[in-house]
């Protein structure tokens, strides 16, 4: 198959990989349940399947798009992340969705940060943004855990989602906000204690 | 067999989608000859599409093909299956009337139908064509289809089914 070869990304707790045929089962529970509801869904299964198919080929067309974040012990797939750029998208987005019942365990911060830094470094984006609900109050507090801003001169996809800008690469690099991200993921990953009532991707 | 990913006919190239089919795949979703599978469609979903129409190659092993003639992409043909239990659907279209009436989509299918049905031996194929759509029609049935009479599908209630079966059994 002449596919663009999708690079691997690995952290401390997660193997990020191209969605593979076999993976789709699990993409399809999402995209067929509520969970789904700010990225489009619920969708049926011509709409899912077609979703599926498009999500693999824009790597051929962009040469980058979202992986499949999987459990690094067990292989399960836990959720997507990665980027997102459709004709007429304003900015390139970085993107990412949770399995529901996977939520809660810090893997949306683990891989979103990861493919972050390899589109900042590997291929040299100077930025990206996130579009979001402005009702989905998880995500949104994910792109504020990743030191995104809301930005509100951008243009947005739909006139109805909110624009979270993400750091540069030099903002992130001489702040903080890198380092709190490691060490909240280091929390998530041996916990000292957790917070009780919190929703957390 | 594995499917090749691309044919060459006397005329004309088939091979998978690219970034640069495009503009070009764009407009004729946004035409009045994408009326006869849902259209007409947006950018945003016309980009889908195309994305979707690579990606199926990565899901299912085969997929339908970029027909280029004269170095620039002029439609797409070939099989498609969202199901993955049921005979897949032989698809033609050309995005553009100027590229009409020189036998372009009947040399593309006819490559695309003798390597799947005799080189991989497939054993079947459907065509589910607008029962309006008369070009399309005739050339189904140029290229050896019968008319079957199964029930249109929900998703395309005005479709007539063909069939193409396995040459040579």
């Amino acid at each position: 198959m002449p596919q663009k070869t999708i690079p691997i990304l690995e952290t401390k707790r997660l193997i990020l990989r191209g969605p593979e045929p076999e993976d789709y089962p699990n993409f399809k529970a999402t995209f067929a349940s509520y969970r789904s509801r700010f990225m489009g869904g619920p969708l049926n299964a011509y709409e899912t399947w077609m979703l599926y198919a498009a999500e693999i080929g824009h790597w051929n067309i962009r040469g980058y798009g979202m992986w499949m974040i999987h459990d690094k012990n067990t292989d399960e797939t836990l959720g997507m992340a990665g980027g997102w750029f459709p004709a007429k998208w304003p900015e390139r987005e970085i993107a990412w969705i949770i399995w529901p019942d996977k939520a809660g365990h810090g893997y949306a911060l683990e891989a979103t940060h990861a493919v972050r830094r390899y589109f900042y470094h590997d291929l040299g984006w100077d930025g990206a943004v996130s579009y979001i609900d402005p009702k989905n109050l998880d995500s949104i507090r994910l792109a504020e855990r990743l030191g995104a801003t809301k930005d509100k001169s951008a243009p947005s996809v739909d006139g109805h989602d909110v624009v979270y800008r993400h750091p540069s690469p030099e903002a992130l690099a001489s702040s903080q906000i890198g380092d709190a991200i490691e060490m909240e993921i280091s929390h998530y990953a041996d916990p000292m204690f957790k917070p009780k009532g919190y929703a957390l991707d | 067999m594995t499917i090749a990913p691309t044919i060459s006919t006397a005329r004309l190239t088939l091979r998978q989608p690219e970034a640069g089919d495009f503009p070009a795949y764009a407009g004729y979703c946004a035409s009045d000859r994408a009326r006869f599978v849902g259209g007409p469609f947006d950018a945003v979903k016309a980009f889908e599409k195309l994305a979707a129409m690579a990606g199926h190659w990565v899901l299912r092993g085969f997929g339908r093909y970029i027909i280029e003639h004269k170095g620039a992409p002029v439609g797409h043909v070939g099989p498609l299956a969202l199901e993955s239990g049921q005979d897949p659907e032989m698809t033609w279209t050309l995005w553009n009337e100027t590229s009409e009436g020189k036998g372009i989509a009947k040399e593309a299918s006819a490559a695309v139908l003798d390597h799947l049905l005799q080189d991989a031996q497939w054993a079947g194929l459907i065509s589910r064509v607008d029962a309006q759509n008369t070009p399309s029609r005739r050339l189904a049935e140029s290229l050896g289809a019968t008319l079957t009479d199964e029930a249109a599908p929900s998703w395309m209630p005005t479709a007539v089914t063909y069939r193409f079966l396995k040459v040579g059994v």
